[in-house]
């Protein structure tokens, strides 16, 4: 089966500033100031195929929305490929990838619903324009069935279909960005946090509604989330980032039960327990490093890391496995290794 | 009931005036929070607890307006205390983290700035102690490369790191009691874990109480001393976590655990709960939940609803408790 998505050595450094190394200044013979860059996402490897849905999770700031922005076409690679539907994408600059076919093909729902629909646009207009401006639909009456189709897909009442965003409420408001999300039939639906705005209640609705969606329509999903509950539900795979590099991926339920990387075990140990006496939390000691001109030879995870090795700071690890990768040297979930305290460390995966 | 309350909301009912008419947002609201306490409350969107922590400040929008109750801060009633009395204990002895940081951080003012502007209200500092009071804030919730930081405009910042600026500005004057309004939401569970291990560590050095409003039951759980339910404007239940979790008594925290994803549950375990938020610009029965419940009798759209106690630190109103 070929990838819908795949993405290669992905990478985004943003220019934060210079650092001056010597006092005097270059006219005076002093060196020049290096650049500074913001690592945000960092050599980002990783494939979707149709149908299926990747949930993406780590810790704030560590690239995810980055991430979702390069693929969305938001924002310009620094390097690195993006190839969907075997096509490369990642070197369309931004500005012109809004006018090519594929824009229409790769939808995001946005975090926040009231921030993301156009509060003069009825949610009928909301819906209708993207079929308009994207799928070229002029005929009002073709543009009203087909509005009116999607509002009962997403389970919008119609009657609501000429309401403003401040007359809806916020699951409503989410419904018509969804509805927004797949009026083109996008084979790929890009949902950065969809619901951390909603109360559970409405929570449960809408991810029953997606994953019937993804059902029905084949969809494939990218899914941002900070609930390791929902991801766990909604997702077949998943990815976890540190700091702008993927330290572990593959099918979610071989990494919830024995996750390889030290952050992952971290991550899913902290995951509220719900009236249960919380089970052997690991609380992340340090500072992370700084995403600000890293080494590229220490892993990312280094200052936080309770099994680190010299080796750590000296040799950048790899994502390594089968299907489900980790990149640590000493990962907790290997059969054999070499690692002194191996252990111990079977214990507490 | 906290025995040594530091604040106490009191029958507390709030309406707001729209073009639709009066909307009756909340129905006699009251809470209570000892020294040092966590009181967490939770509950739907729309259910109230923003407008209940609003109205405690006097920081109501202009079409909001208290119809009844009190709201006392060590015995005094912050509702009739003067402007400019409560502006000097808001800041200082009340600060507040609002949900949303984006919008409530200043977009043009750098992550420094922002602190800064706060400390300088409330203690005379020269410039430089300033900033590095400031630095050591945004180290103290945890931002790496605070110097840096410091000249960071809200947009150069994940929505994490906002948030952690927003706590760092609250509790830059050491309040007594802190309104944390949503701090942890749109954090991953490893930062969301420091952040409120830093709240409580703050709220134990200092004695400070905190006033935690969420929608995660499970934060709630394993931070908060008490769990008070909110449904439309009302507070049906207040215990302690685990009897929330393995007691509860009202129908409706028993549907709002219900309806959160738990470790290990798969998409049918979750059940949402039936009908939405009533319209309240209608008039209300007694329990606005009524209408929502299939517990309900007669007495529950007939008599009115009071919180009682029902045992240790365990208050309820419901006609027909599970
Ligand atoms: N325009 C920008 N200029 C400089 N730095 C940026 C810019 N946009 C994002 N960053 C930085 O890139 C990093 C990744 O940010 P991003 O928003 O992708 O994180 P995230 O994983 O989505 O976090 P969150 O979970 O908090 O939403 C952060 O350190 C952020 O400060
Ligand atoms: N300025 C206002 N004018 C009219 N109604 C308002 C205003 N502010 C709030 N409300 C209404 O008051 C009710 C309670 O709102 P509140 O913001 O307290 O809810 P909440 O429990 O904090 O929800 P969330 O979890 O979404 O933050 C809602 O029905 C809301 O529509
Ligand atoms: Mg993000
Ligand atoms: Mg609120």
């Amino acid at each position: 089966m070929t990838a819908l998505l795949k993405v290669e050595n992905l990478t985004k450094h943003f220019p934060v500033g210079l650092h001056n190394t010597s006092k005097r200044p270059t006219w005076l013979g002093g060196a020049a100031p290096t650049p500074l860059f913001l690592h945000a996402v960092d050599d980002v490897s990783f494939e979707l195929e149709q149908g299926a849905s990747l949930g993406i999770v780590g810790e704030s700031g560590c690239g995810k929305s980055t991430l979702v922005r390069l693929i969305t076409r938001l924002i310009d690679p620094s390097s690195g490929h993006i190839l969907f539907q075997n096509r490369h994408i990642g070197d369309i600059p931004a500005r012109i990838f809004a006018r090519t076919p594929e824009r229409a093909l790769i939808q995001q729902v946005f975090q926040d619903p009231t921030d993301s629909l156009n509060p003069r646009f009825t949610a009928f207009d909301s819906i209708a324009d993207p079929l308009k401006r994207l799928g070229g639909i002029r005929n009002s009456v073709t543009l009203k069935k087909r509005v009116e189709d999607i509002a009962e897909k997403v389970s919008l009442p119609l009657p609501l279909l000429s309401r403003y965003p401040h007359q809806l409420s916020g699951g409503q408001k989410l419904r018509v960005g969804i509805g927004r999300g797949i009026a083109l039939n996008p084979p790929l639906l890009i949902l950065d946090e969809p619901t951390s705005a909603l109360d559970v209640s409405v929570q449960a609705v809408i991810l029953r509604l997606l994953e019937k969606l993804r059902k029905e329509l084949g969809l494939s999903y990218l899914f941002v989330s900070h609930d390791l509950n929902v991801v766990r539900m909604m997702c077949s795979n998943l990815m976890v980032m540190y700091l702008g590099k993927v330290v572990e991926s593959g099918p979610v339920e071989p990494i919830f039960q024995r996750p390889g990387h030290p952050y992952t075990q971290a991550l899913l140990s902290a995951i509220p327990e719900f009236g249960e006496p919380a089970g052997n939390v690991i609380r992340l000691a340090e500072e992370p490093q700084s995403p600000i001109n890293p080494s590229p030879h220490c892993c990312r995870f280094f200052s936080r890391c309770r099994y680190k090795q010299d080796l750590c700071q000296q040799v950048m690890p790899h994502l390594m496995g089968q299907e489900h990768l980790t990149a640590c040297h000493y990962r907790l979930d290997a059969m054999t290794t070499v690692h002194p305290l191996a252990a111990e460390k079977h214990d507490l995966a | 009931m906290s025995t040594n309350p530091l604040l106490q909301v009191e029958d507390l009912s709030v309406s707001f005036h729209t073009r639709m008419g009066k909307v009756a947002v909340l129905d006699q609201v009251n809470l209570d929070i000892g020294k040092g306490e966590t009181l967490a409350v939770v509950g739907e969107s729309g259910s109230g607890k923003s407008v209940s922590a609003f109205a405690a400040l006097g920081i109501l929008d202009a079409a909001g307006c208290v119809d009844h109750g009190r709201v006392l801060f060590e015995g005094r009633n912050l509702l009739t205390l003067p402007k400019a009395e409560l502006r000097s204990l808001r800041g200082k002895d009340l600060a507040m983290i609002f949900q949303n940081p984006r919008t409530a951080l200043n977009p043009i003012r750098t992550a420094g700035q922002q602190i800064e502007d706060v400390l300088a209200c409330h203690a005379d500092l020269p410039r430089r102690a300033l900033k590095e009071a400031a630095i050591e804030q945004l180290a103290q919730v945890k931002i790496t490369d605070p110097a840096r930081r410091y000249h960071a405009y809200p947009f150069e910042m994940s929505g994490g790191m906002c948030q952690r600026v927003m706590i760092a500005v609250a509790l830059a004057c050491k309040p007594r009691l802190l309104i944390a309004d949503e701090p942890t939401t749109g954090l991953d569970v490893t930062t969301q874990m420091v952040i409120m291990d830093l709240i409580k560590e703050l709220a134990q050095a200092q004695g400070m109480a905190t006033w935690l409003i969420t929608h995660d039951l499970g934060l709630a759980a394993d931070y908060a001393d008490r769990i008070a339910v909110m449904h439309a404007g009302q507070v049906l239940e207040t215990a302690p976590g685990r009897v929330i979790f393995k007691a509860a008594r009202h129908p409706y925290t028993r549907r709002l655990l219900g309806a959160t994803p738990r470790k290990q549950g798969s998409l049918e375990d979750l059940v949402p709960i039936p009908g939405s938020l009533p319209d309240l610009r209608q008039p209300q029965p007694p329990c606005r939940f009524s209408q929502r419940c299939d517990r309900c009798i007669d007495a529950c759209n007939t008599t009115a609803l009071t919180l009682q106690n029902i045992g240790v630190n365990h208050q309820l109103a419901c006609r027909n408790p599970l």
